[in-house]
Formats: C-alpha cells, sequence, structure tokens
C-alpha cells in the first residue's frame, strides 16, 4: 500500500537553512545539502527546498543549491519560492527537482500551472496556500501571498476550486494561525479540504509533537511537512517514524543505511 | 562496466544520471544511432529512462532511430534496465497512446506483457512510496543488496498507467505493488533484460542499492 510521507522541509535565505516561527524571527541552522543528505539518509521520503528570499528579490530559486542537493540526495525534491513563470518551472525541473511548488503567483497567474502541469504532467504541481482563520469567508479561511503578509480576496475553498482544474498534483496547506506554535495542526481546515480534493494533501503548520503528525495523517493528510522537529528538537525523520508505526500510522521505515555499505 | 544511457529527452534523464554518478559510475549518453556505432559494442550496460507516455517514448526512439540499438543491445545477451515508461515499452503494447487517441502503442516486445490504465478508485496518478514484493529466484537473488535488507523494500512511483497480471506472462513478474487494494507488476524481468515501473533514480538508498546490483549482473551473467 502507499505509504504515508515525512517531508522535511529547508527553507533557504543566503544559501543557509533557517527556521522560523509565525512567518517571522528567523534563525540560522547552516549548509542545506549536508541537511538534506542527513534528512534522506535517516529515511525523509521527500525534500521540499523553498528558496523564501526568491520572491522578493525577484529572481527564480537558486540553481545552485537545488543542483547540488539533487546531486546529494535521490528523494524527490520540491522547490518552491520565485517561480513566477514557465521558464523558472523547467529551469528547476532541469536543475533536479520533481516538482515545483507555486503560492504567491498562483491567484495573479493561474494559466501558469496549466502551462507546467500540461508539459511536465499534474504530478509535477504543487499549489501551496498560505491559510489565516476567517469568519467573513464562507470557509472560514482566507487566502493570503507573499509569505503571508498579503490578504487575496479569495476564500479558501474558493480558491481551491478554481486553482485545482488547471493541473495541480498536491495541495500543500500552511495554517499561518498555527505555524510555529507547535500546538497540534488545524484538523478542521485539513478536514474541509479532505472533503472537497481527491489530490494528495500535505500538511503544514503546528506539529510540536509525533502524536500531532499522527493527527494530522489519520485525519487525512497524505504527507507532513516537518521543520521544528527536526531542526530544533533535533528527531530523526527514523525515530519520527518508529513512533509513528507503534501508533498505526503506515509509513516507509526500511532498514536501508548509508551508501557505504552498498 | 561502461554504462550507455539512453537520451531521447526524457523528463528523468538528468536524475538518472545523477544517481549512477553517485555511484562511481559516469555515464555515456546515447542520444542517436550515432552514438550507439560510435561505441562499437563497448557498452556492457544500458538504462533506458523514461516519464511521458508510452506513445511519446516510442515517438523518439523512432525519430532518434534508438529502436534498433536498444533491441540489439538485449539480443546480445547484455543487461538492461528501463525505468518507469522506459519499463513499460519493453512490452508488447501500452494503452497510453497519448493525447485523445485510442487504442494501442505497440511497445518493444521484450518482454511478454501489456499495459494499461490502473483501475482503481484511488487518485490516478500512483504518486509516493509503495513496496515491491520481489517473486522468483533470479530477481531474488540478482538484487540481494535489495532484498537482502528488506523481504519488500519501498521505492517511488509516479504513474497512471501499469502492466496489469493478468496482461503479463507470469514468467517475467519480477514484482508486485498493491494500490488501492489492485495488484499490479511493478518489476519485470527475463535474463538480461529487466523493468522497473518504479523510479530506481529517486528510490533513496533502496534505488541505488537496485542500481549497484544491476552494475553487477553482467559479471554473472
Amino acid at each position: 500500500m502507499l505509504k504515508k510521507r515525512l517531508v522535511p522541509c529547508l527553507d533557504i535565505r543566503d544559501g543557509q537553512v533557517t527556521k522560523g516561527v509565525s512567518f517571522e524571527g528567523n534563525r540560522d541552522l547552516g549548509d542545506p545539502v549536508p541537511l538534506a543528505k542527513k534528512y534522506s539518509d535517516e529515511g525523509a521520503d521527500e525534500i521540499v527546498v523553498y528558496d523564501i528570499t526568491a520572491s522578493i528579490e525577484g529572481r527564480p530559486p537558486d540553481a545552485q543549491t537545488i543542483s547540488k542537493i539533487a546531486s546529494t540526495v535521490f528523494i524527490p525534491i520540491c522547490v518552491g519560492g520565485g517561480i513566477k513563470s514557465f521558464a523558472d518551472a523547467a529551469a528547476t525541473i532541469k536543475n533536479g527537482a520533481e516538482k515545483v511548488s507555486l503560492n504567491s503567483i498562483a491567484p495573479r497567474k493561474p494559466e501558469l500551472l496549466r502551462e507546467i502541469s500540461s508539459h511536465f504532467g499534474r504530478q509535477a504541481v504543487v499549489l501551496s496556500m498560505d491559510v489565516l482563520r476567517d469568519t467573513s469567508c464562507s470557509s472560514g479561511y482566507r487566502v493570503f501571498v507573499n509569505g503571508g503578509r498579503t490578504a487575496t480576496e479569495w476564500d479558501m475553498l474558493k480558491w481551491i476550486h478554481h486553482a485545482l482544474p488547471y493541473g495541480v498534483g498536491e495541495v500543500c496547506l500552511n495554517s499561518i494561525d498555527e505555524d510555529g506554535r507547535r500546538a497540534g495542526y488545524d484538523l478542521t481546515l485539513l478536514r474541509l479540504v479532505r472533503q472537497e480534493v481527491s489530490v494528495p494533501i500535505v500538511i503544514s503548520g503546528g506539529a510540536g509533537s509525533v502524536e500531532h503528525l499522527a493527527e494530522g495523517l489519520e485525519a487525512g493528510a497524505d504527507a507532513a511537512l516537518l521543520a521544528s522537529l527536526l531542526h530544533i528538537d533535533g528527531l530523526s525523520c527514523a525515530d519520527i517514524k518508529a513512533d509513528l508505526l507503534k501508533k498505526g500510522v503506515a509509513v516507509r521505515a526500511d532498514s536501508f543505511t548509508t551508501r557505504a555499505e552498498l | 562496466m561502461r554504462l550507455g544511457i539512453i537520451e531521447y529527452g526524457a523528463g528523468n534523464y538528468e536524475s538518472v544520471v545523477r544517481a549512477v554518478q553517485s555511484l562511481g559510475v559516469e555515464p555515456v549518453p546515447v542520444a542517436g544511432a550515432e552514438d550507439w556505432s560510435a561505441e562499437e559494442g563497448n557498452l556492457t550496460h544500458l538504462i533506458f529512462p523514461g516519464v511521458g507516455s508510452a506513445a511519446q517514448a516510442m515517438a523518439a526512439l523512432e525519430t532518434r532511430r534508438l529502436k534498433e540499438p536498444i533491441l540489439a543491445h538485449a539480443r546480445a545477451g547484455k543487461p538492461l534496465l528501463g525505468i518507469c515508461v522506459g519499463m513499460q515499452v519493453l512490452g508488447n503494447s501500452s494503452e497510453e497512446t497519448g493525447a485523445g487517441a485510442h487504442g494501442f502503442v505497440g511497445g518493444l516486445g521484450l518482454l511478454n506483457f501489456s499495459v494499461e490504465r490502473l483501475r482503481v478508485k484511488a487518485p490516478v496518478p500512483h504518486m509516493g512510496w509503495n513496496s515491491v514484493s520481489f517473486s522468483g529466484k533470479q530477481a531474488a537473488a540478482s538484487f540481494s543488496s535489495v532484498t537482502a535488507v528488506e523481504k519488500n523494500p519501498h521505492f517511488y512511483f509516479v504513474h497512471s498507467y501499469a502492466a496489469s497480471i493478468e496482461q503479463t506472462d507470469s514468467e517475467v513478474v519480477w514484482g508486485t505493488t498493491d494500490y488501492d487494494g489492485v495488484a499490479f507488476v511493478s518489476f519485470v524481468g527475463r535474463e538480461n533484460v529487466m523493468g522497473a515501473q518504479f523510479h530506481v533514480e529517486k528510490s533513496g538508498l533502496a534505488g541505488l542499492a537496485l542500481l549497484s546490483d544491476f552494475f553487477r549482473w553482467g559479471e554473472s551473467c
């Protein structure tokens, strides 16, 4: 059977991995390449790389960082940050990404989703959404862009139904309310989206324990983005997966070790 | 060992190159019949990658005159590994004809199986990590770096079409995978010709172990 995925998230700024709380107050965690390798060796199912300053600086994601990671780890890589055109997406995929993640650009230019998916396949397109609770929206959530700083006119569910037909292979759901608080995912939000879409959902924002991950994966997420559990608590994907298996969550936990033994 | 990789515009070509390079192998790109001739039969191993549709892949092989080299390599008894769509076109035919067309596209006919759309209720493409149950003595023994570690190791899949159990000669089934309660053939092979539905190049250490076993293949056969 298909397994639930754990996806370490590397936010990159000035070539270094950084981890923030509620989209602010970042701190450095070092070179992304050895960190990606460590996570992959420990059982990460995929790596997400966000070039968090690319968009502000008006450039595509850093080619060198992606290609170095893709030459070091051999699991799927999803890249986001600053992808504004088909050419940016094609270059990012050529540099070694399997998937590109589009966030702020998508409401402005949804046809970009179609351009990428019709050429590379739907599975190469991840629609990433930052959402904030908002009682004036019919779903109870509003979509934000620009790293969670700018409100859009979109109700979260209306946006999903509008965007998916353009060709989206996966939805990444980031709760601005819960991000960095470590109090658990917004499961109401997750269930709401799960009822409406059949594409895989990656959940992000709020996990402070393995228990929280299990809750999210059992409530319908196909994958969980990991940041502070790894970067700050120092847990490994192997530890987390062993715990998840005990809780009955189906994850990949093969005992392959380092390549030196091949 | 001298490894060739068929280069016909498949999206995973570079990923396959990176993966084999990480194992210390510098591959030779085979982008056309000329590259093949220039090697004068020196290639000991061949990888045939692929993403997209079977129809696109077959058309690209025709245009680049790569069909005959692949068949010649296989007929010479040298190890050949097809990946994803590269695996699918090793068979007799595929339902995946591409934009709007109906019917079948013929494959290379090296192995006796046919490919059809995944008939499941769950989302297609089947994307993510799933386990492969190796079957048959040759597969288990030849991929011992993989099978000695895990009985049913996980690999990374992205596909909408697959070799069905019904349309595959049981002799060539080297591995099966279950998606949404439906089993399909995820690994095929006979003698020196083999194909993986999963992305060997993106399957982490299991994938690299499988590749290193493939590189050792020629030594024993």
